[in-house]
């Protein structure tokens, strides 16, 4: 059965990185709005984990850049790389073209950005040129509900849904590879993801589009995967439910959707 | 059971079923949320269609194989040939007879001790060990410990059984490398009920297993940072499984038996009923014909009616249907039976809620967040029979 | 039998991965930056992550371009991935200044929908196969990790059999096999253990 467009759908566990504030070292989470959680264990111990279940891809954030400077997010890159054998995307206070390269020199597939946007993306242009538009992931963090609490949400930009539209025609122009759309007001929330937002960004790019944020239950997934999102990216799900990763996927597959098993 | 009420819990049953709008395997009982499910067209489920393929495979060839490594392993003359992870259940039970009076190897059986051994297993053990004659050690972690990893495993997996699995796997494994065994010889292989793995393939019980399977995506290193840093990470070390490389540097192989020989469960119970002694017992959740299955384990019944909470099914329907598929019970006379055992509360679920000092009610929160869709999370209304060793329990786990 | 293989190691590239993979498999692989280092090895990656381009201009910025350009049709076994394969052709719409190693009459060409836009490849997804190919791998384990916005068509394939896959309305060409070249679109070293039984077979050849 050869299909026009036969790519087959991602599940991408999010290792999120912090630092714990009892042992004062990198540890991994999980968030809610992203503000820290719960800490869920050591993100090597969690790659080799997605690693051993056969995961399409793995992102690794470093959610304190303040206080995890590159040097040391280099170093917990390299010991997840060390034991993976997929597709690693590292995000958290990529700035300039020179921390860029620093994760790529690791041998890692792609970078997430999403603040550099605002602050440089002259230096975002230039990482493109070199590493090719397939190496970047444009991240766009939004408030989907109603009520602004934009306010409460320290050091990150959140855009209001509006203000959507803008950013991702920007981040298009800027030539980045795939789109991650996070809404914020469910974070953590295992609610399900935003579909309507979703849904609108479908209709303005050809881009392949990542969600994340909220998702809680398998129809979670589905809902998402069967609307046309290329992937999904998921935090707080594999941290608290008693559901593998092959579990889920066979439990998709059931469902028809395309996935790996 | 008159045949009234056999009828009537059939239709509860059915009703059930339907309302969850769960789907089941038209050969077997196991719904989709079974881990590593599918579905064929005819809507036979992956378990039923990987269990023929036990028949392709070469037994023979493979018995060879397992000769050939025996061998091996006898040449290189340690202090012993290999380690036989030991509980006292049938496989383990079995295992260990077959690799005392046929392989003729010279064993050091290593039981991980969890802390809820009921006293007929115990007794079992003491009969089993002395009639092999052979070197045992046990290894019980700190009670306190256990009963933190049980709540968070509880809270973060709706499961109360971390450190069961993830002690099993890794103490025969830790063992091994401290005393240079070369060889680690496990009970059933995994394909037995579930996908992880394919029947043909020859699986080892290493890392990848146990990230897979043990640890329900949790190691050592992640408990310690779940435990909130409570325990020391030196006291998590008896859960953790060795490293790859620690492993390949002593060359330790460690694998199922049930790689190498055709595993037939009735049969193998009635060898260790007459060739050892061991007696079976009955268990909650469990009907009384499979009086061999699972009585190790106090918690037992509260474990399958996790289980059934959250997926819809328990013990009797993964009993009931390995029977469908070596053909000694019908789909229907299994209907009947799991609508009998299942949907029931065990009678020793107070017990466990105050032994981890929680309220039933707490417990329901926490496992309406695990619930598998499309399963709704029915709570069963009628409490199961008082097990024969229940004061024993009492006595052994509320020691305060 | 376990050989040495060599890695070119390429700034654009993510040699390291590719080394690590091979480490994991048991071999004893080696970064390459001196052309007088590249007949020591039985077996030799070109790597690439990034463009067309940058690949090529680091070969010649390493003074390399030249030695491994010489090396088709000689007992050194070599194996192209992702941009890597690409190089062997002429040249790319990437980066079209750029002449690539020519070793084969193929144009990189611009991965387009029905509608003509742009599109990226990204992602896990299945080779077919042409017609029986010499790797028994290619054949088994038929999913694979891609990401790349620029292709080779398949009809364009140096061998008459070559694996395949297809893309909105493109043919991509996933593998194939020439003389003493083999070349993969899609990176083994991230495709898990499909990924990693290619890269074993190519050692073994």
């Amino acid at each position: 059965m050869v299909e026009l467009n036969s790519i087959y759908k991602r599940i991408i566990p999010k290792i999120l990185v912090s630092t714990h504030h009892k042992s004062l070292t990198p540890q991994a989470l999980t968030t809610k709005f992203y503000e820290p959680f719960r800490f869920i264990g050591e993100p090597e111990s969690q790659a080799l984990i997605f690693q051993s279940n056969g995961a399409d891809e793995l992102f690794l954030v470093n959610l304190s850049p303040k206080s995890i400077a590159h040097s040391s997010f280099r170093r917990i890159v390299e010991n997840v790389n060390r034991n993976i054998f997929m597709p690693l995307a590292v995000g958290g206070g990529i700035f300039t073209y020179d921390s860029a390269s620093g994760y790529f020199d690791l041998g890692i597939e792609k970078i997430v950005v999403e603040r550099i946007f605002e602050t440089s993306p002259k230096e975002l242009i230039k990482v493109i040129s070199t590493f090719g538009s397939q190496s970047v992931v444009g991240s766009c963090s939004f408030w989907g509900d109603e009520a602004s609490f934009l306010g409460e949400v320290k050091q990150r930009s959140v855009l209001r849904p509006e203000s959507l539209v803008e950013r991702v025609k920007f981040m298009e122009d800027c030539g980045v590879g795939e789109l991650l759309l996070n809404d914020v007001s469910r974070d953590g929330t295992r609610k399900g993801s935003n579909l309507s937002v979703l849904h609108e960004v479908l209709g303005m790019t050809k881009l392949p589009i990542i969600d994340s944020c909220g998702f809680g239950k398998t129809s979670d997934f589905i809902a998402s995967l069967s609307l046309g999102s290329s992937a999904v990216a998921v935090g707080t799900y594999f941290a608290f439910v008693d559901q593998s990763f092959l579990q889920l996927r066979g439990q998709l597959s059931n469902h028809g959707i395309r996935v790996r098993m | 059971m008159s045949s009234l009420a056999a009828s009537i819990s059939i239709i509860v049953y059915n009703l059930i079923m339907v309302n969850s709008r769960l789907l089941q395997c038209t050969r077997c009982l196991l719904p989709q949320t079974h881990e590593t499910i599918g579905y064929d067209e005819s809507g036979v489920c992956s378990v039923c269609l990987n269990y023929n393929e036990k028949d392709k495979i070469d037994w023979q060839f493979r018995q060879k194989e397992l000769f050939k490594i025996v061998e091996e392993v006898k040449g290189l003359e340690r202090d012993y040939d290999c380690i036989v992870p030991f509980s006292g259940g049938k496989d383990s039970t079995f295992s260990l007879c077959y690799i005392v009076k046929t392989l003729k190897l010279r064993p050091l059986v290593a039981s991980f001790d969890h802390g809820f051994y009921r006293a007929g297993l115990l007794e079992n053990r003491n009969k089993v060990l002395k009639r092999l004659g052979v070197d045992f050690i046990s290894f019980t972690p700190n009670w306190n410990l256990v009963k933190a990893l049980m709540l968070t495993s509880l809270r973060d997996r709706g499961d109360l059984c971390w450190h069961c699995h993830t002690g099993v796997s890794a103490f025969p494994m830790r063992t091994a490398i401290e005393k240079h065994i070369p060889l680690v010889i496990w009970g059933e292989s995994s394909t037995e009920y579930t996908n992880y793995y394919r029947t043909e393939q020859f699986h080892e019980i290493d890392e990848e297993l146990y990230n897979r399977i043990a640890n329900l995506g949790i190691s050592a290193k992640d408990m310690f940072v779940r435990l909130d840093e409570r325990f020391q990470k030196r006291e998590l070390l008896p859960f953790e499984f060795p490293s790859q490389s620690e492993i390949k540097r002593q060359g330790i192989r460690s694998f199922p038996l049930g790689n190498y020989i055709k595993w037939d469960t009735k049969s193998q119970v009635r060898t260790i009923k007459d060739e050892l002694g061991w007696k079976g017992d009955n268990v909650e959740g469990v009907p009384e014909n499979y009086d061999y299955e699972k009585i190790e384990c106090m918690m037992q019944g509260v474990r399958d009616y996790l289980k059934y909470r959250k997926r819809g099914y328990a013990r009797a329907t993964h009993l009931t249907s390995i029977d469908i598929r070596n053909g000694s019970l019908t789909r229907p006379e299994a209907l009947e039976i799991v609508s009998r055992y299942e949907n029931v509360k065990p009678y020793s679920l107070p017990l466990f809620l105050d032994l981890l000092e929680i309220s039933e009610a707490e417990l329901d929160e926490i496992i309406s967040a695990h619930v598998i869709e499309p399963w709704g999370g029915a709570v069963p209304v009628r409490i199961g029979e008082k097990p024969n060793d229940y004061e024993s329990w009492v006595s052994k786990l509320l020691i305060d | 039998m376990k050989g040495l293989v060599g890695i070119l190691a390429l700034k654009s590239s993510n040699y390291k991965s590719i080394m690590r993979a091979f480490s994991h498999l048991g071999y004893i692989p080696s970064a390459i930056i001196k052309p007088k280092e590249i007949s020591v090895f039985s077996h030799i990656v070109i790597p690439g992550v990034s463009t067309f381009g940058s690949v090529v201009n680091e070969l010649h910025e390493l003074d390399l371009f030249y030695d491994i350009q010489n090396l088709i049709g000689t007992e050194t076994k070599v194996l192209g991935l992702c941009a890597g394969m690409q190089i062997m052709g002429t040249g790319s719409a990437e980066n079209p200044q750029v002449v690539g190693l020519s070793w084969f009459n193929y144009q990189v060409q611009t991965l387009n929908n029905p509608e003509g836009q742009r599109v990226f490849h990204t992602g896990w997804n299945s080779t077919l196969n042409s017609s029986d190919l010499k790797s028994k791998e290619l054949q088994e384990c038929g999913v694979f990790y891609f990401n790349h916005s620029f292709f080779v068509c398949a009809s364009d394939s140096p061998s008459k059999t070559f694996t395949f896959t297809p893309f909105m309305n493109n043919r991509v060409l996933s593998s194939f096999q020439h003389l003493n070249i083999r070349g993969i679109q899609f990176h083994p070293e991230k495709s898990q253990i499909s990924g990693l039984s290619i890269l074993n077979d190519f050692a073994q050849w």
